[in-house]
Formats: structure tokens, C-alpha cells, sequence
């Protein structure tokens, strides 16, 4: 069989069928991050924009690595103020070819010595806790050390210290030939920071056309971050954003992942994690691996997973059923009608017989909005919906006593877990992770920038979506010195978790969602645009793995209670905005009045001084006075 | 229920200024107070008339708005009206008269170089004085002539208005300062137009039927129709009236009549009641024969005009003016007096009049 010679027509030399399928399956091998990262758009797809990918993955970084110092201070001294700074430096190597060297340097925490080898791997220095930070990916950087290497051929250089490392250390990393190659590691006997990391690449691109970018970045990220110094090296020439305030983003605490936005692969990974250290039972590991698991949630937890274990017997998808009766028109119609509905409720829900009566009871009692699902009815309530007496159920296929190891043992109690952990109701998640800007900062550090004459704030509370909690900021900022013909990218700046997003304006949440607004309600514009008054809106999403459009993270990806926040806090904001806008109208309607008052108020006075004899002076100052008096202009104004 | 304003007739010019500086003092009132001056000015448009139906005149409504000088919509018309106040206390201190174009330019900058807007802010301070305009000595140039065996006395001049030659004699703008002496006359033939008072005037129509002619060239003037109403109550002489058969004609009949809206205030000493219409009634142009090639159709503009002038409750229930306005719009057709000329120049005066006036065909 396998020696078996196939005809060819063409009469060119034949070879074995083992042959002809090992060269087709030749391609097939294990592939690295590295190379994936070389077939996924991370944002150096085009000159122009490369060297502003690399400024805003180094620098988000090193804005990280400062915030991480801050925490260590903050550990060891109770304080979180010290110096820091951030220095991007670029300089043209070669201007034939647009080589460019860029280098940034922070005073952050650094990279301890025998971790440098991780770091540099794609995803090394993804964050896999669960709070909001600039670089949750891991992959930014090494991105642009991959382009780096394969338009100028030249290698990663790391130079860096931690506060307790006695010496500095270099390494130079290769990123040819879709690996990642140590080239050298040594001590570094030069002068460095007492802590931070330095890194270093040469690039092709084309920096004049990416300046206007990097330096609109570098000052938002300074607005945002009045506790860092920000300094630009252009070939040797800087532009600095120093250090204004001690006040720095509050340090967002990992929270455990909430177990209603776990799925079963991510489910798997924590067992196994969990099994390698020691198998304990389910209910530690709950309690231990999720956020808002109490002895009360395990309970329900058994419970409610021989309930979802009872329906999959029964191949009843109790979850299609519930949404059914949730979303139909039909059924809030008869919501006030307890016969009909009941009568309806059966031709709607005719594959098992349910408790109908029950069923009519919750959706009368406005338990059945069209967002429910299975999560809003507890135990109890399921059990009665479904006709579920004790018996019935099968034993409990988790108890007290059941371990990790068991349930990684069976593929079905994992989906099983994983199921029931998604089914059941649990309090938001905390709220600790995120990274507001606080309040004064937002505010100061775009307002001392842009000097509008008006500037309002919304911060909307914490909410959740997909088990991570969200918070958007909006600050919206009026006339003064911004000017009239804005561009669209101007009228809105974007944040997401501190970092200003600069491109793919267009497709992000932020965006869209501004563009749905009526703005006319506001006196700002139109629906299906950005406001036509010159407005500034600086809107920041922060949330824990927040999803980016792309790898490259300029863009907020869709997400249903993200854009309502958004949009919740714009129109606040702009309703704020509002009032300013007709005050000034007014005020200008007020001032133009008062001329015209003024003049007729001239004629007045001297014809009654003429008819009665009076002072004309002291009947138009009696005028002028009223005349102001019932047109205040700004600044008039209590 | 809506009432009338009544106003008075006659102001001394010693009355005219106490009232005019009461008005100023309240103004400044207003003004130490810390207020916001104005005035209260009843409404002379289309909205504010008082249809009196028993005696069948147009009186002023009750309806009244406030022009005051912190209101931008109003501030010009309220230092406009002082204005035109202080010039008139100037007139009546010097106690001369003036016309309403030597106010206008007093100060043309002020109106907005338009005459119509002091025109019309002397109505106002008359109606909102509760006078006749003449009472505020202001006069309008008159246009009226008349014609016929009447004496008067203006001053020093006495005269005759059939000794004054075809033209006649032009009405006086000052006609509540003229004395009537005398009068030879039988009733007064008031016409629409000067082309039909040359015709009856040649005709010495006048002479042969001792009546006076009287014309206000169009739309009358105020001296014009006080002349007739004092004719109609001092002499007691019926006034009839000949107009073309259009919808214009009729209406000015009308006001000789019984006034119009917008000198609504006035028509108590302006409106002569019990004048008579006797022609050129839509009905006459059948009757007499008026040939189709004499009579014209009459224009959208014509049309719409008669339609809301039926419209009017003195027309409308006037069962005879409102036939008569009817069978114009139906025919859609209309004549002038002169159309009466097919039959013969002197067909009107030798045979059309004296056939109304003695068969009393007139409405």
C-alpha cells in the first residue's frame, strides 16, 4: 500500500504517496507567539503609523511599571509619591531609509534579572490578574520588537534594575527567524536609575508623518498623568510635560474573576493551576479562585447543578424556555389577565408541562422583564416553575466533599460546573480593579491644556458587564480656546484603562455611540455626528481585560452596558453643557438687547426732560440701571 | 361681553396738555420705581371693532395692549408714542396745529423713515387718550371738495360753495373750526369719485336739484366725512351716497356709513348712519340695461375682498346689502358709474338719479 506508485499523466517523475503527504503536511508544526503576532494586525502595518505603535506600547509600559513602583513604595513606606519620569527618545539613524532609533526609558519598578527571558516573550508580560491596567495583552511590545527586528534586522536592548538589585544588567534579544534568541546578558557597569528599565529598538518608519500623533499622545498621557514627567527626545531636542501633582491614579487591586463571566476553558486552566499546587475541595476552590462565592453560593451551587443536571437528562433547555416566556410580547400583554395568560402560557410552553399558574403569578408580579433569564429565578423558584419536587432530582453530583482532582478527572463535571456557575445569580463584582483618574486630576490635567471657558464632569458609578465591573469618566469642555473647526478625532478624546487611543477612530464603542447621540437636544449639533460647537468630550472606559477591537488597542470593542454608560454620561454632561450654551446665548442676546435698550432709553430721557422738566441724566441712569438689571450678561450673574 | 370704547369729541387745549403731562409723569413714576414704564393702547386692528347693530356703526372694541419701554418687541413703538407725545404738548402749549407729516418730521430717523408708523402712532395716542384726533390738533391734509348752495364761515372768511367756481371748494383740514351759516340745500349727493362729481357738476346738477355734491376722492378723509355727519346732524339734510358697483365702492359707502375698523374710535363723531346707498347697486346694472360690453369681470383680488366683506355682520345681516353684495360675486361682475354713459352722457343725472331717488330705490 504504501509503496504504491501513482500514474502521472505529465509522465513527470513520481514519488511515494508518504512522500506526497509529508510535503504537504510539511507546514504543519508547533508555531510561536512571535510568529502568530507576524499574521495579526498590531498596528504596524503601515510606516507612517509604526513609530507611534511603538512610542504608545513602550510608554503604556513604563506607565505600568511606574504605577507597580508606586505600589511597592506605597507597600513599604505608605507613600506612593516619588519622581517619576518617562523618556521617549527618537533620533534619525539613517534618513535614506527611515531608520529610527527609539528609546524609552522609565524609572518604574524593573524587571528583575531572571525574569527578563519571560517578559520578552510575547504575552510575558500580560497581566493575568484581574484589575484594569494600560498593557493587559503582554503582547505590544514585543510587537514592536518583531517589527523592528524584521525591517532593520537589528535586536531588542534591555537595560534595567529593581529597587533591590544591586546592579543593573543588560540583554540584547534577537527576534529573527520567528524565534526569540538571547544574544547577550550581562551586568550593566554603567551609570543607571536607581530602579527602571530602559528598551531600545531600531525601526523603519516614517516619523514625520507619525509625529503629530506621538506628540497629541504623550500629551494626553500627561494630562492623564500629571505624576509623571513625560519628556520627548526628537534628535536630541525636548519637549516636557513635568511632573504637576503628587496625586497619582489610585492602585487598582486584583479581584478575582466573577463566576458568572467564567467559560469552560478558562474554568479547566484554574483547576488544573489549583490541581498542581494541591487539590482541595470545590467549595475552598470557589471561594478561594472567584470573586462574591460565599458558604451560601456553594450551597445553591450543589443544589442548583443537580437542577441543570435533571434538565440535561431530560434534554429540556430550561434557559430557552425561561427566555421564552421573558421575551414574548404576548405574555406581558396578559400580564394584568391571570386566565389568558395562563391559557397562552400553555400553547407557548407545550414540550413540558411547567406549574403555569406559578409561571403567570412571577410574570404578573414584573418578574419577567425581557432581560431576564435563568440567573433571576433561585432554586426554589426553579423548582416550582419546572415542577420539580425533591425526589425527582438526581443526587447530588457535588457535595462537600468533592475535590479539584475529581471534577478535572470528568470532562462532564467541568461543563457541569462551569454550566451551573453561569446559571446562578451573584452580586457584582467588585469594584477595586478599576483605574479611575480621580476626579480633580481628569479634570485639571485637560482643562490646563485645552483652556476652554467651560468644562463639565460626569463620573458614572460602577457597573458590570460580562462579570468585569466598567466605569466611563466624561469630561466635556466648551468654547475658550478651543477652536470652532475641530476635526472629528479632536472633538472626542478617547481613554481606555489611562491610555489616550489615537486611531481606528471610527469603529470604537466610543465613537459610535457619540455619533447616535441627538445632539440637538443640547444645542451641540445633530444626531449622526460629532457636535458642531467647539466641544471637546474626553471620554475614559476602564475595566479590567477590557476588550480592544485589536491587538494593537486603539479601538474599544462593542459591548451593550459600555456604550449605554458612555452614552449615559455624554448627555449628562452635555446636559450640563447646555445650560453654559444657553446662558451664553442669552448673555449675548442680553448685551445686544442693552445696546438697543440704551439708545431708545437716551430719547427717553430727553423728551421727559423736556416735557417734565427733569434731569436728562438722572432719567437715563435711572434707565441704564433697570436695563441692566433685567439683562444680566455673564459675569454679572450670582 | 365686549363693550365699546367711547371717546370724546372735543379736548380744550388746556385739557389736551394736563392730560398729556399726566401721562409723562406716570412714565416717570414708572421709571423712579424702578418699573417697567408703558402705555395701554387699545387694539385698532381687525380683532378689536364693536358692531353696534341697532344703530349700525363700527365702535371700538375693548381689547387693549401694553407697549413698554423694557419689552424689546415694544420699546420702539413706546419712545416713538413719547415722542409724538412731547411734540403735541409743544403744539398745543404753542396752541397751533400741525399735520401729520410735520410730525413725521420732527424726527424721520426715529419712524424709521417711514410716515406710516407716526401716522399711526397719533391714532394711537388719540385712542388711548380717549379723543378724536383732532382734539390732539393734529390735522390731515384733507382731499374732499364740495360743491353746492352752502355757506361757511372759517375765521374770517365767509363764502358760498356754489360761488367758488367748477371746482368747488376744497374742504378745510381745520373743518370743526368751521362755522355752517347757511344752507340752500335739499339732501347731499356724496360720489366716489371726482370723474363723476365733473360730470354732475357740468351738468349743474346741483343747481337743478338743490343738493350738494360732495366727493372724498376714494377713501375719505376724516374732515371730509365730518363735513357730511355735521351736514346729516346740524342741517339735518339725507346724505346718499353713488359709487361704483365693485366691492371697493361698496365698502367705502360703508364707511361713510358706518365707519371702519380702523378708525373704529372715531366713528361716533365720523359715521353718518342713516346715509343711503343708491348706486351703483349690482342689482341697477340689469335694471338699467347696462350693456355687457360696459360691465368688467371682476379679479381674484375683487372677488376674495367681497367675500370677506360678507362676512362682516353689518353686511350680513343687512338682508338687502348683503343681496346686493351676493349677486356681485355670483355674476362675478362689476361697473363704474361711467358705464351708465352707453345710454347717453347725461343718462346718469337726466334719468338714473332722479329715477332712484324718486322710486326710493336705495339700500
Amino acid at each position: 500500500m504504501e509503496q504504491l506508485l501513482l500514474t502521472d499523466i505529465a509522465g513527470k517523475q513520481k514519488i511515494s504517496r508518504r512522500k506526497a503527504e509529508d510535503e504537504i503536511h510539511k507546514h504543519i508544526r508547533l508555531q510561536s507567539a512571535e510568529e502568530l503576532l507576524k499574521r495579526v494586525d498590531t498596528g504596524f502595518g503601515q510606516k507612517a503609523r509604526a513609530p507611534f505603535q511603538a512610542v504608545a506600547e513602550g510608554v503604556q509600559n513604563s506607565t505600568d511599571a511606574i504605577d507597580k513602583a508606586r505600589e511597592a513604595l506605597l507597600k513599604s513606606t505608605g507613600s506612593d509619591d516619588y519622581d517619576a519620569r518617562i523618556e521617549v527618545s527618537i533620533s534619525v539613524v539613517d534618513r535614506s531609509r527611515d531608520e529610527l532609533q527609539l528609546t524609552i526609558q522609565d524609572n518604574g519598578i524593573g524587571i528583575p534579572r531572571s525574569k527578563v527571558q519571560i517578559i520578552v516573550r510575547a504575552g510575558g508580560t500580560g497581566t493575568i490578574e484581574y484589575k484594569a491596567s494600560r498593557s493587559q495583552q503582554g503582547v505590544g511590545w514585543t510587537a514592536a520588537a518583531i517589527y523592528a527586528s524584521q525591517s532593520t534586522g537589528k535586536p531588542l536592548e534591555i537595560i534595567s534594575k529593581t529597587f533591590s538589585e544591586k546592579q543593573a544588567h543588560r540583554h540584547v534579544y534577537d527576534y529573527g527567524k520567528g524565534k526569540v534568541t538571547k544574544l547577550a546578558e550581562e551586568t550593566y557597569e554603567s551609570e543607571f536609575l536607581k530602579h527602571g528599565t530602559g528598551m531600545s529598538i531600531n525601526m523603519i518608519g516614517d516619523y514625520s508623518r507619525a509625529r503629530a500623533n506621538i506628540l497629541e499622545f504623550i500629551k494626553r498621557m500627561a494630562a492623564i498623568h500629571p505624576y509623571i514627567s513625560f519628556v520627548l527626545k526628537e534628535n536630541g531636542t525636548a519637549i516636557e510635560y513635568p511632573k504637576r501633582s503628587g496625586a497619582g491614579i489610585p492602585i487598582p487591586k486584583p479581584v478575582p474573576p466573577h463566576p458568572n463571566s467564567v467559560d469552560i476553558g478558562q474554568l479547566k486552566d484554574m483547576l488544573a493551576l489549583q490541581s498542581r499546587i494541591r487539590s482541595i475541595s470545590l467549595a475552598g476552590f470557589l471561594k478561594r479562585n472567584f470573586c462574591r462565592i460565599g458558604e451560601k453560593g456553594v450551597k445553591d451551587l450543589l443544589e442548583r447543578s443537580s437542577i441543570l443536571l435533571y434538565f440535561d437528562e431530560r434534554n429540556l433547555f430550561a434557559g430557552d424556555i425561561i427566555k421564552r416566556v421573558a421575551q414574548s410580547s404576548k405574555v406581558q400583554e396578559l400580564k394584568n389577565d391571570p386566565s389568558k395568560l395562563v391559557a397562552y402560557l400553555k400553547t407557548l410552553v407545550h414540550e413540558v408541562e411547567i406549574d403555569y399558574e406559578y409561571a403567570a403569578q412571577l410574570v404578573s408580579k414584573g418578574k419577567f422583564n425581557s432581560n431576564l433569564n435563568i440567573r433571576a429565578l433561585d432554586n426554589e423558584e426553579l423548582k416550582k416553575f419546572f415542577k420539580l419536587s425533591g425526589d425527582a432530582l438526581p443526587k447530588n453530583i457535588f457535595t462537600e466533599k468533592t475535590t479539584v482532582n475529581m471534577i478535572l478527572s470528568d470532562d462532564n463535571k467541568v461543563r457541569l460546573l462551569a454550566e451551573t456557575l453561569r446559571s446562578m445569580s451573584f452580586p457584582s463584582p467588585p469594584v477595586d480593579s478599576l483605574m479611575p483618574v480621580p476626579d480633580e486630576t481628569f479634570v485639571e490635567g485637560f482643562v490646563t491644556i485645552y483652556k476652554p471657558e467651560k468644562y463639565t464632569y460626569v463620573k458614572r458609578n460602577p457597573t458590570s458587564t460580562k462579570g468585569r465591573p466598567v466605569q466611563v469618566q466624561v469630561l466635556a469642555m466648551y468654547g475658550g480656546e478651543i477652536p470652532d473647526n475641530l476635526k472629528d478625532h479632536d472633538k472626542l478624546i478617547r481613554v481606555a484603562n489611562c491610555t489616550p487611543l489615537l486611531y481606528e477612530f471610527g469603529s470604537d464603542i466610543i465613537t459610535q455611540t457619540a455619533r447616535d447621540i441627538d445632539w440637538s437636544i443640547y444645542k451641540l449639533g445633530k444626531k449622526g455626528e460629532l457636535p458642531v460647537l467647539p466641544v471637546i468630550f474626553v471620554v475614559h472606559v476602564t475595566s479590567p481585560q477590557l476588550k480592544y477591537l485589536g491587538v494593537a488597542k486603539q479601538a474599544v470593542g462593542a459591548d451593550d452596558v459600555i456604550a449605554d454608560e458612555i452614552k449615559l454620561a455624554l448627555q449628562a454632561a452635555s446636559r450640563k453643557l447646555r445650560q453654559h450654551v444657553s446662558l451664553m446665548e442669552r448673555s449675548e442676546q442680553f448685551s445686544k438687547a442693552r445696546e438697543f435698550l440704551e439708545k431708545h432709553a437716551e430719547v427717553v430721557a430727553l423728551t421727559l426732560s423736556k416735557m417734565l422738566k427733569v434731569k436728562k441724566d438722572k432719567v437715563y441712569d435711572l434707565l441704564a440701571a433697570e436695563i441692566r438689571k433685567r439683562r444680566p450678561v455673564v459675569g454679572e450673574m450670582k | 361681553m365686549r363693550s365699546k370704547t367711547i371717546v370724546k369729541e372735543e379736548l380744550p387745549a388746556k385739557e389736551l396738555l394736563k392730560s398729556i403731562c399726566s401721562i409723562a409723569e406716570n412714565v416717570l413714576k414708572d421709571i423712579e420705581r424702578r418699573k417697567n414704564p408703558g402705555f395701554e393702547v387699545p387694539n385698532r386692528g381687525a380683532g378689536n371693532f364693536f358692531y353696534d347693530e341697532k344703530s349700525d356703526v363700527i365702535y371700538l372694541g375693548s381689547k387693549k395692549s401694553s407697549r413698554t419701554f423694557h419689552s424689546v418687541a415694544t420699546t420702539t413703538a413706546f419712545t416713538q408714542m413719547l415722542f409724538v407725545l412731547s411734540v403735541l404738548q409743544e403744539t398745543a402749549e404753542k396752541k397751533k396745529h400741525l399735520t401729520k407729516r410735520e410730525i413725521y418730521y420732527q424726527d424721520p430717523e426715529l419712524f424709521n423713515k417711514d410716515q406710516d408708523a407716526s401716522d399711526n402712532l397719533i391714532e394711537d395716542i388719540a385712542v388711548t387718550m380717549g379723543v378724536t384726533r383732532p382734539c390732539l390738533r393734529v390735522v390731515a391734509t384733507a382731499k374732499g371738495v364740495c360743491i353746492g348752495d352752502l355757506t361757511l364761515r372759517e375765521g374770517k372768511d365767509k363764502f358760498n360753495c356754489s360761488g367758488l367756481g367748477r371746482g368747488g371748494w376744497s374742504v378745510s383740514p381745520f373743518i370743526d373750526e368751521v362755522d355752517i351759516v347757511d344752507c340752500g340745500a335739499d339732501y347731499v349727493l356724496v360720489v366716489e369719485k371726482d370723474a363723476a362729481l365733473i360730470r354732475l357738476v357740468e351738468e349743474d346738477f346741483h343747481k337743478k336739484n338743490k343738493c350738494l355734491l360732495i366727493t372724498g376722492k376714494g377713501q375719505p378723509d376724516i374732515a371730509t366725512r365730518r363735513l357730511i355727519r355735521r351736514l346729516n346732524k346740524e342741517w339735518k339734510l339725507p346724505v346718499y351716497v353713488l359709487t361704483d358697483s365693485d366691492s371697493y365702492g361698496m365698502q367705502i359707502c360703508s364707511s361713510y356709513k358706518r365707519g371702519s375698523i380702523s378708525l373704529s374710535f372715531e366713528s361716533a363723531y365720523l359715521a353718518v348712519p342713516s346715509a343711503r346707498f343708491l348706486g351703483l347697486l349690482p342689482s341697477d346694472l340689469d335694471k338699467f340695461k347696462v350693456p355687457k360690453a360696459a360691465r368688467l369681470e371682476m379679479t381674484e383680488w375683487d372677488i376674495k375682498k367681497a367675500q370677506t366683506m360678507l362676512e362682516y355682520p353689518w353686511i350680513k345681516n343687512n338682508k338687502r346689502w348683503y343681496s346686493e353684495l351676493k349677486l356681485m360675486i355670483d355674476r362675478r361682475e362689476k361697473a363704474e358709474l361711467q358705464a351708465l354713459a352707453k345710454h347717453g352722457i347725461t343718462f346718469m343725472t337726466d334719468v338714473y338719479i332722479p329715477t332712484k331717488l324718486e322710486s326710493g330705490d336705495w339700500i
